[in-house]
């Protein structure tokens, strides 16, 4: 009995967020950058960091139904505004930290050039901040009326990046910080040009438990040199 | 409330895929079953574990082996394309796919238990009595695992019917293509377009009572 | 004509059995999960055998040396399961037709067992004992060369055996094909065999006519196995038409010839039946003190005490008023000799 008690405490410990402790929901697109920095963060500040990654979606929704997060990064600023407008983050806390760019690849070794020989491309839905970020730009770009019938599309960027690793996809537009992590199988074509789409930008904000970790965690984001950033496929928003 | 050209064709295309899955699942699946409940053999116990194997994996694990497997560059899928120019990846056969491997253990299974159920010694009385294998199965293990058979088949009908995550993964999502009614209620989630979802819903939930009706009678009908 | 030498190695059972009768009906007696339905399903061919023969009217099924092995298909045998195995889905006419040569043969079958009201019927609409018909009319419908029978009255009421005794001879008769049954009950064992073939733990310990067989069983176990009771232990000291024994009081007691030398260990069997009315040649005159009586509606039985043991004797009801047997009292029996078999110790 103790020990099914110790066991149930133990199972309990990591989300009952005590002092000095900070718990970040964060959009899983930026799950690397952001264990490091909250590595180098707990070692600066000794304050133990916890994680939670899912899609921005997800993690809004779960906010509003009460799940315990301190500081949650979207991929997006629509949820950062829909959980605002439910009062449900600090207003002044809700800062743009980082932006990527959108990138066309296809598989390693293609032989495509361009996108318009790509018979299947694959994109993100318009659900998806990925995918609406994509469409906007090739509507701008003209390329969407000629690249319609030849698109298939993804509920996120893992997917995508699987079509197009696996060669069922001739290529695929996703985010340059997405595009780091699988660069051994994947070639980049094309940048889509910064002003073909609106800026893609990731938001920090704090939902007003442990504030001041909370804090203290973004200014540690503002401080970070830039390569850091560029590590990860961001840049730094200054 | 208008159904739209969308929901029309979401309706169909599952009809259309989770039928042939259906009658595929049935024509290679009780062979199979057969196979696993009377016959010894080496790696029976792994062809077993193997066909579980979509059972336990989560859908979207079974459509990523699928897409290895069956995809433009996979083990199958290239050799397929190459000989006959044929492809399941973004098109309504992958659906075709990832319904039959969901929906295929589900049959064998049930088939299997039913086949085992049935007394083992009606089967040797038939032999002693001049028939063969094949007429014994015909006439007496099929007549009475019937039942079970047949509940065993609308189970993995619903199955192939609902099938999603190795759908999303094998085929796509893609609009008056490859989305059946589990995809066109996700998108209509996704969109905010509740009365669509709502109404897809409706008939999915109406279908699946109807079929749990239907394996209720079949399972807890007159034993003979 | 059946001809049976077969050995077969299971998880934790070891089945070596043989024998061969020409008796119309053989029955394999012994206790339950000693082997019996086991060897009828190698005859049947529903078990492969390690190494051995199986021979049925000159016709090999089995030979391991030979290569021999017909399917089940071709050995053309009537298997009649315990709870006979009727085709659930299928009526009485449909089960007798399964196997069946022509509509005809099934028409007279379904006459001959009486069971042509029944046709229609399902299984599961009639009683143990017309189950029994159907499945004994579905075996006999393939012109069977033998009927393995197992266990066939176990489930039936004592009234309906008898009943099913006399038709199981006259379909012997009339079909003329060799039976072969299972059984671990005395009544059928003596009523039906003509041929007995006795096995223990997997193995066949001893065949032979009914007669020969109860008077000689070839050890003890075989001896309570046919219904022997109470034993005597003794020394043999005469041997000629009958055999003199040497009792533990050192008391002299005539018994059934057998093969048997002076000085042989051996018990002697009590039988129930062994009073005999009046004291002749072949009876032997012995004084014992009675324990118990216990009147029944047949028999009655009196438990007495001889060379301190208690033995069991049977003696007609009708009979009992001729004899005074008082509890506690001493009286004189007397024991036929040829109900006294001796058995090897």
């Amino acid at each position: 009995m103790r020990l099914l008690v110790l066991i149930i405490t133990f199972l309990l410990l990591p989300s009952l967020a005590s002092a000095g402790e900070i718990l970040i929901s964060s959009a899983a697109g930026m799950m690397e950058f952001i264990k490091e920095v909250g590595k180098e963060f707990e070692r600066r500040t000794g304050k133990e960091v916890v994680f939670n990654f899912s899609s921005s979606g997800k993690i809004a929704k779960q906010i509003e139904a009460g799940a315990p997060t301190d500081l949650f990064i979207s991929a997006s600023k629509f949820w950062i505004d829909y959980l605002k407008r439910r009062g449900l983050i600090e207003k002044e806390t809700a800062i743009p930290f980082a932006s990527t760019e959108l990138v066309v690849v296809a598989p390693k070794g293609s032989k495509l050039n361009s996108l318009l020989e790509a018979e299947t491309v694959a994109v993100g839905n318009k659900f998806a901040p990925v995918g609406a970020y994509a469409l906007e730009s090739l509507k701008r770009l003209g390329l969407y009326e000629k690249l319609k019938s030849r698109l298939i599309y993804a509920p996120n960027v893992r997917q995508i990046t699987l079509w197009v690793m696996s060669g069922n996809a001739d290529a695929g537009i996703i985010y340059y910080s997405d595009f780091v992590k699988y660069r051994k199988k994947l070639k980049p074509l094309k940048v889509l040009p910064e002003n073909s789409h609106s800026p893609i930008e990731f938001f920090a904000a704090c939902t007003g438990s442990s504030l001041k970790e909370c804090r203290e965690f973004e200014e540690f984001l503002k401080e970070l040199p830039d390569e850091v950033y560029e590590k990860y496929g961001f840049k730094k928003v200054k | 409330m208008s159904l739209s050209p969308e929901v029309l064709f979401s309706i169909k295309l599952s009809l259309k895929v989770s039928l042939l899955a259906t009658l595929l699942i049935f024509l290679t699946g009780l062979p199979l079953a057969y196979l696993l409940a009377y016959r010894e053999f080496k790696l029976k116990n792994f062809l077993d574990a193997l066909i579980t194997l979509p059972l336990v994996f989560p859908p979207v694990v079974t459509g990523y082996i699928l897409l290895l497997i069956f995809g433009k560059k996979g083990l199958l899928g290239e050799l397929l394309f190459k000989l006959f120019g044929f492809t399941v990846v973004f098109n309504w056969k992958g659906a075709l796919l990832a319904s039959f491997v969901a929906a295929f253990p589900i049959f064998v299974k049930g088939a299997r238990a039913s086949l085992e159920a049935v007394d083992r010694r009606l089967i040797e009385v038939s032999y002693t009595l001049g028939k063969g294998r094949i007429e014994t199965f015909f006439r007496i293990t099929f007549p009475l695992a019937k039942q079970g058979i047949t509940a065993s088949l609308i189970l993995s009908f619903a199955r192939a019917l609902g099938e999603f995550g190795a759908t999303l993964m094998v085929a796509g999502n893609i609009p008056m293509r490859t989305n059946t009614i589990p995809l066109e209620i996700y998108s209509a989630i996704s969109e905010g377009d509740f009365g669509k979802a709502n109404l897809l819903t409706a008939l999915t939930a109406l279908f699946s009572v109807a079929v749990i009706y239907a394996v209720n009678r079949l399972s807890g009908g007159r034993k003979v | 004509m059946i001809e049976v030498k077969v050995e077969k190695r299971l998880k934790d059972f070891k089945l070596k059995v043989s024998f061969s009768s020409r008796a119309p009906i053989t029955a394999f007696f012994a206790p339950s999960g000693s082997g019996k339905s086991l060897t009828l399903q190698t005859i049947a061919g529903l078990i492969k055998p390690d190494k051995g023969r199986v021979e049925v009217n000159g016709k090999p099924f089995f030979d391991s040396e030979r290569g021999i092995d017909l399917p089940p298909q071709k050995r053309k045998v009537g298997y009649l399961f315990q709870d006979y195995a009727l085709f659930p889905h299928m009526t009485v006419f449909e089960n007798v037709a399964y196997g069946a040569r022509s509509r005809d043969k099934v028409y007279e079958l379904l006459k001959t067992l009486k069971i042509e009201k029944l046709k229609d019927k399902y299984p599961s609409q009639i009683s143990g004992g017309q189950k029994q018909r159907v499945a004994l009319a579905r075996a006999l419908a393939t012109e069977p060369e033998i009927l393995l029978l197992d266990e066939p009255f176990s489930a039936l009421d004592r009234s309906l055996k008898e009943e099913l005794y006399g038709e199981i001879r006259e379909v012997q008769e009339k079909f003329k094909v060799p039976v072969v049954l299972v059984t671990h009950d005395h009544e059928e064992l003596f009523e039906l065999a003509g041929w007995i073939v006795i096995l223990e733990e997997g193995r066949s310990v001893q065949e032979g006519r009914p007669q020969e067989l109860f008077f000689n069983p070839s050890s003890l176990k075989t001896a309570k196995l046919l219904g022997h009771r109470s034993f005597i232990e003794a020394t043999v000291v005469e041997v000629g038409k009958s055999s003199l024994v040497k009792l533990p009081s050192g008391k002299l007691l005539r018994c059934r010839k057998g093969e048997f030398r002076p000085g042989d260990r051996v018990f002697v069997s009590i039988l129930p039946n062994s009073l005999s009315l009046s004291l002749t040649d072949e009876v032997n005159r012995v004084k014992m003190v009675v324990r118990r009586v216990k009147k029944g509606m047949e028999i009655d039985k009196i438990f007495a005490l001889f060379e301190g043991k208690e033995v069991e004797l049977h003696l007609p009801s009708s009979l009992s008023p001729n004899f005074l047997f008082q509890e506690g009292r001493e009286s004189t029996f007397y024991l036929s000799v040829e109900h006294l078999p001796l058995i090897r110790r």
